[in-house]
């Protein structure tokens, strides 16, 4: 596995852990492994930003219905009514992918030794979507475990 | 007190930081989703000062933040404006502040460190 795609997806990882333990007050398993795989199936709600410059590829956050909505409590400070999760559960996979992603930039390899990652904008989808090798090179996938739940963290190019 | 302009594209950023700068006390009087609305909204409501998200959508030819802080500086030379970065970007942030930023804060948002950095406006 090519070694910056590794630490990426290591630091993503680790970096989602903590993000949602502490930020997000969701207690997340703190184990992951990363595997290559074939083909990987999104789930409800899944969030993409792409990496250019330095190094190039997609990041993927996916997570389900049910987990985006406690993610949206989760950011929302204090009372929060019912219509409000379900307006803001999108979002907030959105912004979660962003702000981790942002968080762990300045500590990789690649932009320590001099090199500049630019960060697209975040593009969420609520539909299903599936890629496979056939389409992409490479897919490399971390799963997080949330009460019996993933959280996909997926990087291909 | 104070009063508060919220500047960020995502709303559920907006909310969140609203609730915090409430229960830090402040009053929100005005929310902008891009930096034209930002501009127009700071002319009109002459908030005590203004929390504005780096990174949001070109519109209406204000690229980001950092340029809707520099048009709103121009207005009033005396705003505060408060920046938020989820990227850490040592060169937005530099940016902002030559362009009349006053302080920046990381994402994610601690109601601490915005307590912190409203106690350094010299409002």
């Amino acid at each position: 596995m090519d070694r910056n795609i590794r630490e990426i997806l290591e630091q993503l990882s680790l970096r989602t852990i903590s993000f949602f333990n502490k930020d997000l007050s969701l207690k997340i398993d703190d184990e992951f492994q990363l595997e290559e795989v074939e083909s990987i199936d999104f789930l409800d709600t899944t969030t993409f930003i792409s990496l250019s410059n330095a190094i190039s590829g997609t990041i993927a956050m996916s997570v389900s219905k049910h987990l985006s909505e406690k993610m949206a409590k989760g950011f929302l400070y204090g009372e929060t009514s019912q219509e409000e999760i379900d307006s803001l559960c999108v979002e907030s996979v959105t912004e979660t992918l962003n702000i981790t992603i942002g968080n762990i930039k300045q500590n990789l390899t690649i932009t320590k030794n001099g090199g500049i990652i630019d960060i697209s904008t975040p593009d969420t989808i609520t539909k299903s979507k599936t890629i496979t090798k056939e389409q992409y090179n490479i897919i490399v996938v971390s799963r997080l475990k949330i009460d019996n739940e993933d959280i996909i963290l997926c990087y291909f190019i | 007190m104070a009063t508060v302009l919220i500047v960020d594209d995502a709303t559920i950023m907006r909310i969140q930081m609203k609730k915090m700068l409430e229960k830090l006390g402040h009053e929100v009087i005005g929310e902008a989703k891009n930096g034209v609305e930002s501009v127009t909204q700071y002319e009109k409501l002459n908030p005590d000062f203004v929390t504005m998200d780096i990174t949001m959508p070109n519109v209406g030819g204000v690229e980001d933040g950092i340029e809707a802080t520099r048009r709103i500086t121009q207005f009033d030379y005396k705003a505060k404006v408060i920046m938020i970065t989820s990227h850490g970007e040592q060169d937005k942030v530099i940016r902002a502040i030559q362009n009349g930023a006053s302080n920046y804060i990381l994402k994610p948002v601690k109601i601490e460190k915005i307590e912190e950095t409203i106690n350094k406006l010299d409002l």
